[in-house]
């Protein structure tokens, strides 16, 4: 009985003392904001530089949001007097100056501050303070500067500008990228895309940066990548727009489709030199790998693939290491449409073959593989008269039973 | 009767924890002093708690009765151990509106977690961005490269109140001079001098009961140029905090939320009284704000900041 009233006291008493430490705490951590007026005061006070550059030390250091609006003030009163900022050691102090107050405002996420923020950027040529300008639009979610970012971004893409400004450019450009993954608009894609595959140097990071931030800004850049297949002539640029596709985090109805697109477009051209048949080629058969692992299998993708069977039959167009890329992703298409095309394909194989020409073996043998991988009974036929062929190898004709074992 | 009292106090307090909280400025030695200030204060308040209590509740005074004879003599043999649970913050992460991770603070302390050393901002790739490096009486900060910007010489009394701040650039030069005067432990005056050693601003805290009631922010030459009053609930809980100007206008103003006595709002107003902004606290079960969000009048969050604690025992006797 005293042992259960002694609890019951204590914990009645240690409601009371935990009251009485919460009341202590909170009493302690309340921010004191006569420590911003403080600042504030004094800031608006100070007359030269070097003794604003002083206060804004203190009041950065602050990291308040209750400083917002005297570091709103500081910059307004720095985009008017940006222009006339004298020799180069007064420009530098005037430089750090600003990107302190902007870095701030970055930091403490000032929406409010977009405008004149803006204003730096258009006023300055330092890339540095420029730049820092550009990743605070960002970070303070300035959607409203989203276009006049992206054109930023488009113009030093198209690399119009003096080679001597080529560095300087860069840095503007990654910092464009960092501010525009931030902001995360759609309409950004299409130039980050292109920073990604620009004239950037490898050491200043655009390229890489741009790719990081494509995969972020848009879970399905689907159609953006579309129109630029379309709307590009050079191969490169389609091919990296596919690369972009497969890596993105789009479904597979979409990276089909996207992969269809690719290789309707590298069946269309007609390469006028050696880097472009490679490039064409790469296009076909990573369009053609896309085709293969995804789940979904659209019957859009026959008539371009059929094509290509019908393309080396006449022409000998494609080289035999794409012949088997085609055959693999063929053996993940198991509609009536597929197996037909293929099993015509191989029935010319094999008339050849009793004509006495030369088949290669690996072309033979993947189209007999991959009707097998369709399991579609419309591949018997085919199938059964290359395994009873007097022509055919053994070993093709092995793989033939392989395959209509696969069959049953 | 006293040593009824007594003798419940030093069992509750055993069990004693006190809750951290962030802090723009650690100082560790500020920190112990404090906890051994609050510890004293807190177990006066309680003594004196409990006999209005025993005055005015018949019950508990019987109930105290039964058990006088065990405690009383546990008292008498030993002085009573104090084990203060100390959480200090070790990591602070600050989000975007939209939930997106931008960078973040890590707190590095000595081995026991009592002296604060040093303080990295990354940004979301890990990268750092800057540091500030805490040593005896000096704290400095460095860029991401590493390189000296700014440092702070900090002088502290014997009872670790800082009593000034040098603020000098990487290059030596003088930037500010904050210097702080202290009664009873509590604030009384901070000065802030240019450069030059002049005077630009003199802040008097005023204290009513021990609680912070007034701020008065002075010119150099005395005259009063803002001040703010800080109004408490019957709790003692401050509830609102209004900034005038010299002539007495109000020029904004706070107000202060609590839940289980846990400040939970911060309500920023204009001069209208019209919300500016909000600052949500969530706390921890000892009260810790684990997650601050800032939201602008519309509820729509500017920032979201978390903050991860670890903590220490920290032992003493009290007679």
């Amino acid at each position: 009985m005293k042992v259960e009233k002694r609890l019951v006291m204590k914990n009645r008493l240690f409601r009371i003392i935990t009251i009485f430490l919460v009341l202590l705490f909170v009493a302690a951590s309340v921010p004191a904001n006569e420590v911003s007026a403080v600042w504030t005061r004094l800031f608006r006070r100070s007359v030269s530089l070097s003794q604003k550059s002083n206060i804004m030390a203190s009041i950065v250091e602050q990291h308040n949001r209750d400083m917002i609006p005297v570091l709103m003030e500081a910059l307004e009163e720095q985009v008017g007097s940006l222009e006339g900022s004298g020799d180069v050691t007064a420009r530098l102090q005037v430089s750090d100056y600003t990107k302190m107050i902007i870095k701030e405002l970055g930091r403490l996420k000032a929406n409010e501050a977009a405008t004149y923020i803006w204003q730096i950027v258009e006023a300055v040529d330092d890339p540095f303070l420029k730049g820092e300008a550009i990743i605070a639009l960002g970070k303070v979610g300035a959607r409203q500067y989203t276009n006049k970012l992206n054109l930023l971004l488009r113009n030093l893409n198209f690399n119009l500008g003096n080679i001597q400004d080529q560095r300087k450019n860069e840095i503007v450009a990654f910092a464009l990228v960092i501010a525009l993954e931030r902001l995360k608009q759609p309409e950004s894609y299409s130039p980050l895309f292109f920073a990604s595959t620009g004239w950037y140097s490898s050491q200043s990071g655009v390229r890489a940066k741009a790719g990081e931030s494509m995969l972020t800004i848009l879970d399905d850049p689907t159609e953006q990548l579309m129109q630029i297949i379309k709307d590009n002539k050079e191969y490169d640029i389609k091919l990296a727009a596919l690369v972009a596709g497969s890596k993105s985090k789009a479904g597979d109805a979409n990276k089909a489709a996207l992969a269809v697109l690719a290789l309707s477009e590298g069946l269309q051209a007609s390469p006028m030199n050696p880097t472009e048949k490679i490039q064409l080629k790469s296009l076909r058969v990573l369009a053609l790998n896309v085709l293969e692992t995804v789940s979904v299998k659209p019957e859009e993708a026959i008539p371009y693939m059929n094509k290509m069977l019908i393309a080396y039959r006449t022409e000998r167009l494609f080289e035999i290491d794409e012949m088997v890329d085609l055959f693999e992703t063929f053996g993940t298409f198991p509609s009536d449409t597929s197996v037909k095309a293929q099993t015509e394909f191989l029935a010319y194989l094999t008339d050849r073959k009793e004509s006495g020409r030369v088949i290669d073996l690996r072309i033979s043998k993947s189209s007999i593989i991959a009707i097998g991988n369709t399991r579609n009974p419309l591949g018997f036929e085919e199938l059964t008269n290359v395994q009873y062929s007097d022509s055919w190898e053994n070993s093709v004709k092995r793989e033939a039973k392989n395959a209509l074992s696969k069959l049953k | 009767m006293q040593l009824i009292l007594k003798s419940i106090i030093i069992h509750i307090t055993k069990f004693t924890h006190i809750k951290w909280e962030t802090r723009s400025v650690w100082n560790p030695l500020i920190v112990i002093k404090e906890i051994k200030m609050k510890l004293s204060s807190l177990i006066f308040v309680l003594v004196a708690l409990v006999f209005i209590g025993c005055a005015s509740s018949p019950n508990v005074s019987e109930s105290t009765t039964d058990i006088v004879p065990a405690v009383v003599e546990e008292v008498k043999k030993e002085p009573v151990k104090i084990v203060t649970t100390v959480y200090y913050p070790v990591k602070v992460v600050s989000y975007f509106g939209d939930g997106v991770k931008d960078e973040y603070t890590v707190k590095s302390y000595n081995e026991d977690g009592s002296v604060l050393l040093k303080e990295e901002l990354f940004n979301s790739e890990d990268v750092i961005q800057q540091s500030v490096v805490y040593e005896s009486g000096k704290k400095s900060l460095y860029s991401a490269a590493g390189a000296l910007v700014s440092y702070e010489l900090i002088s502290v009394d014997a009872d670790g109140n800082v009593l000034k701040k040098e603020k000098y650039d990487n290059k030596d030069v003088l930037l500010s001079i904050s210097e702080y005067q202290y009664e009873n432990g509590m604030k009384t005056v901070w000065k802030v001098f240019n450069e030059s050693k002049s005077l630009l601003s003199t802040t008097k805290y005023i204290y009513t009961d021990n609680n912070l009631t007034r701020i008065d922010s002075l010119s150099p030459g005395g005259e009063i140029e803002e001040y703010f009053e800080l109004g408490y609930d019957s709790n003692g809980l401050l509830v609102d905090n209004i900034h005038y100007n010299a002539e007495g206008k109000v020029q904004d103003s706070r107000s202060f939320e609590y839940k289980d006595s846990f400040l939970v709002m911060e309500l920023i107003k204009r001069k209208n009284g019209s919300v500016l902004r909000k600052i949500m606290y969530l706390n921890d079960q000892f009260g810790n704000p684990i997650e601050t969000v800032f939201m602008d009048a519309g509820d729509n969050v500017q920032e979201r900041l978390t903050t991860d604690y670890e903590s220490r025992e920290e032992i003493s006797y009290e007679e």
